[in-house]
This record gives C-alpha cells, structure tokens and sequence, in this order.
C-alpha cells in the first residue's frame, strides 16, 4: 500500500456511539473518523463526554449503541492492542509500592513488548534515573510515566486524555513536539484537553463535544476562520480615538485606556490613530481564536476555562 | 498467555506489601508453634492447648502439631483479596485491560499465581512449624518422628492455602473495593460459616472452610470427605469463583 493511501485510510471510525450511565446521557450517537498523520484535539466543557468517548474507544467500557474500530477492529479485537494504540486515561494509576521501572516491566510482559522497550520510554520521557517508589513522584512524574506507559508498545494510534496535565512548561513543549513528530511520521493522535492553548498549538483538527453531543467536527482552520478577532489598543487619548474607529465601522468598547476593537485588522486600527493624530502605546491582537470558538459552539458558556498564565493575547 | 502469567508474577513479587504478607505466613507460624510449646509444656504431663498435641511422640502428633499452621490459609485469602482489589484501588485494572483485553484471561493469570503464593506462604508456614517442633524436640534430648503422615500435611496445607488465596482474589474481583472485600471473606470463614453450618447441619461437609479444607486436614475420621475429595471441592468453589469473577469483569466497565 503506498504511503498516500496509508494515510487517506481512516485508522479509527467511530460511528453512532452513545452510553448512558442510569438517566445521564454521557455520549449521544457521536460519529468520526481520524486519519494518520494528524493531531486531533477532543474539546468540550467538563462532563461533556470526552473521558467517556476515550474508554469507550479503548473497550474500558461497553457502548449502549453504535460502535469504535481502531484500524478496523474493536479494541479487544486487536491481535496486539499496546502495539496498535497507546492510551493515557487520567482513570488509570500506579500501584504507589512499585518503581516505574518494575510497572513499566509488568505492562511489557502483559502486552507482549520487548523489556528493552521500558528504559526506551522511560528515557525520552526524562524518568531513566527515577529509583524511587512512584508513591513519591509528583504529579508530572505520574503524568510522564503515564505517557510513556501509553507509548510503550510504540503504537500508531494514540489516545490522550490531558496528557499536559501537571506537566512543566519544559515537559509540555516536550510533548507538543512529539505529537507533532508522531502525526508527521503517519500516526494518529487524538488529545483532549481543557487547556485550548494546547490543543490550538498541535491540533490539526478539532472535535467538540457538549453534553454527550458532537458539535463540531473540523480543521482547525476551518473552526477558527469564522471567529473574528478582537484588536485590543492602548491609548493616551481613548475617547477621541473610540470616536475615529467607530466613524470608520468598527465596535468598540473600553476598559480603561484600553479599547476593545471588533471590526477592524490590527493594522487598519493603527491606521486610524494615525490620521486621528492620536498616540498608540500598545497594539495587540487577541489570537485566542479557538477559545472564542469553542465557547461559540458550546452551551456552557458559564463553565471556566483553564487559561493558562491567562496569556490570552500577544502581539 | 504466558505473558501475562509473567506480568501477574511481576506484581506479586515486585510489590513490597505481598512480599510482607507472604513472609508473614511462616513467621507467624513459628510464633504460634513457639506459644504452644512454651505454654504446653508448662504443666505436667502433657497438655492440649486447644487441641493442639505438645507432647510430640509420634508421627501423627507431629502432623496434628504441624496444623498449626493452618491457621495462616487465612492469609493466603487475604493475600489473594488484596492482590485482586489493589487493582481496583490503585486503578491499575486499567492499564491491565488495557494491554490484555480479553478480560478473562487476567483473571484467569492471577488466579494461578496467587495460586502459587498462598501455596508458597502456607508452605513455608508449615515448615516453620515442623522446624520449630524439631528444634524444641532435639532441645529436649527427643528424636524428630518425621514419617509419611506428617510430610504429607505439608501438600495439604499448601493446596489449602493456595486454592483459598485463589477463591480470595475472586472475590476480590468481584468485590472490587478492599476493606469490603476482606470483611466479606474473611467475615464468611471466620462467622458466616458457623452460622450456615448451625442453620443446616447437612450442608456443613459441603461448605468451603470448616467442611472441604478441614477435610484435607482431618480426613474422613472427623468429616464426610476424604482429604482428596475435600481437596477437590475446595478446588471446585475456587474455580467457580474464578469464573464467576471473570464473566463479571468481562461484563462490567472498567475505570
């Protein structure tokens, strides 16, 4: 099979999936397909069925409907499933009394993956010299451990559920690039994250889920390009520049002497000062774009969403 | 499924807390055995401290001496409880079905291991016993009467330990939460037994605990069974928990 045709062969189809769990519907007749090479993020405010979606890709639990192929088997079908997927659920753990190595090692032998593999993984996740008892690690060990738990069986497909959570800003670049490295060499990635900043930096696509429901299904691009952006402007003289932006059609609403402007690129913006003879002592554009995005599409718009540094905007 | 037998293995002894517990087994023999020699021979002439023969002449007094370490089978089943629901607390049943999805057979793997375990730790319970009696028998100028009917205890308190370590992790995962599960089993072998056997006589020869694994040990001169047939009973309520344990699992999410 060529490589063109590799990649255009869908590695997972999930078709009409749904569980309820009593009255509590977490995942209603969700539907997609992922195809090597790309990074798809998994979105959705708290309790919209991402984590559920994940289990029941992976067989953990059972669907009430519908059904999930990974490479056109179910999950426990698969002739070597830690070879075929990886998978980092915040469900599962570590016995606290064992070593990473030693959980690692009994992982190896229960998937039928070389021991060798384990100072592998435990090398590129930056735990090779870990002794102690994973009962001592902080939550970025655990969460390293758990990546390279999910990368031991060197699988196409990958499931990550928060896999930046508790990483350090060294361990989250680290990661970025590797997932961009893993869909570059024709893997499969599918992230879900609350931080959108992440999922905007690696997803090449994105699926939202809010209550249980698939509401968006998208390229990043796609997603985006229908949110326009905001141009946040500082100015010594707000009033009469609010007044010479909004001669020229944009909305405008200030903070101070900050001014909020919809309407307008940030270059026209500056334009506008200019022939106003007003003073600019600060232009930005605010590139959250997936943010707006998301909370555009999702119903829950009174949830918090994670914001880290709260480093919204940059120039 | 030799990989994951190899897995099961690696937690067993790669984790600190078993490795305890096993250890525990022959020490808590010796302690016992030393109790009852120190306390039994106190006296004059010799005593029974509850049942237990101290004036170890024979054979058979040795054996029925060696019983003692009947007493640690229960910690096999704890060994067997705790090694099942540690998955559940710990949540590492997750990454185990992950890696080994068809359910069954992690069961099934650790069944055999713990198996082994509680078979290791009543074992070298039991021979604590018969070094403890040696030791106090050579001290007292006395020869070791060390004959057929005493090794053999040997065999049937390692079977015993071993299949209730077995039946002990299937409840385990049936249970799934610790501190219940050891209520649940360890409430059954030491209270709820008693009651079944009160309420119906009859049906005490057929109970696990005080019917096929006393069997092993006293044979048909006390119970209904001969050690063999209560050796197979006790291993027949081991296997159907197992796979008792294993449809459940298959049957129910995980995580």
């Amino acid at each position: 099979m060529s490589s063109a045709t590799e990649r255009s062969t869908p590695s997972v189809v999930v078709e009409g999936l749904s569980k309820r769990f009593g009255s509590r519907v977490a995942v209603a007749d969700v539907g997609f397909v992922l195809s090597p090479g790309t990074v798809t993020g998994l979105l959705g405010p708290n309790g919209a069925g991402k984590t559920t979606t994940m289990r029941l890709l992976v067989g953990l639990a059972a669907p009430d409907a519908g059904r999930a192929l990974v490479q056109g088997c179910a999950y426990r079908d698969l002739a070597e499933p830690m070879r075929t997927v990886g998978a980092l659920l915040d469900s599962a753990g570590f016995h606290p009394r064992r070593r990473a190595r030693d959980e690692l090692r009994i992982l190896a032998a229960a998937g039928g993956v070389p021991l060798a593999r384990v100072e592998e993984v435990l090398d590129l996740v930056g735990l090779g010299d870990e002794r102690q008892r994973i009962g001592g690690f902080s939550t970025g060990m655990r969460q390293r451990l758990g990546v390279a738990a999910a990368l031991l069986g060197d699988p196409q497909v990958l499931f990550l559920d928060e896999p930046s959570l508790g990483l350090d800003p060294a361990g989250q670049v680290w990661l970025r690039g590797y997932l961009h490295e893993r869909a570059a060499a024709g893997g499969t990635v599918l992230v879900s994250s609350h931080v959108l900043n992440d999922v905007e930096q690696v997803a090449d696509r994105v699926l939202v889920l809010d209550h249980g429901q698939l509401v968006a299904d998208a390229a990043l691009s796609e997603f985006t390009a229908a949110v326009r952006s905001d141009v946040l402007v500082q100015s010594a003289d707000p009033d009469a520049l609010a007044l010479a932006l909004r001669a020229r059609g944009a909305q405008v609403s200030r903070d101070g002497l900050t001014l909020r402007v919809r309407g307008l690129a940030t270059a026209e913006v500056g334009d506008v000062a200019a022939e106003a003879g007003v003073a600019v002592h600060g232009l930005l554009e605010d590139v959250s774009h997936l943010e707006e995005a998301f909370l555009a599409v999702t119903s829950d718009r009174s949830a918090p969403v994670a914001r880290p540094g709260d480093h919204r905007s940059r120039a | 499924m030799t990989g994951v037998l190899a897995a099961e293995a690696r937690k067993l002894l790669g984790t600190s807390s078993s490795r305890r517990l096993i250890a525990a087994g022959p020490l808590l023999a010796a302690g016992v055995s030393v109790l009852v020699l120190v306390i039994g021979t106190s006296g004059k002439g010799g005593l029974r401290v509850e049942g237990v023969v101290t004036q170890i002449r024979s054979d058979a007094e040795l054996r029925d001496f060696a019983t003692l370490a009947a007493a640690t089978t229960f910690l096999a089943m704890a060994l067997g409880v705790t090694e099942a629901t540690s998955e559940f607390r710990y949540a590492t049943i997750v990454r185990a079905m992950l890696a080994r999805p068809r359910r069954w057979q992690t069961v099934v793997a650790k069944a055999v291991v713990i198996t082994m375990g509680g078979a290791v730790l009543t074992l070298t319970a039991t021979l604590a016993c018969f070094v403890v009696a040696a030791v106090w028998l050579v001290a007292h100028g006395q020869s070791v009467p060390m004959g057929g009917r005493s090794a053999a205890v040997l065999l049937e308190l390692a079977v015993t330990g071993g299949l209730e370590a077995a039946a002990g992790a299937a409840v385990g995962f049936l249970v799934r939460n610790q501190a219940t599960a050891l209520v649940v089993v360890l409430g059954w072998a030491f209270l709820g037994e008693s009651i079944v056997a009160g309420l119906f006589i009859a049906a005490k020869p057929w109970l696990p605990v005080t019917g096929a694994a006393q069997a092993m040990l006293s044979g048909p001169a006390e119970h209904l069974f001969t050690p063999l047939a209560g050796g197979l009973l006790l291993a027949a309520y081991a296997l159907a928990l197992t796979a008792f344990a294993a449809v459940a699992l298959q049957r129910r999410d995980v995580g």
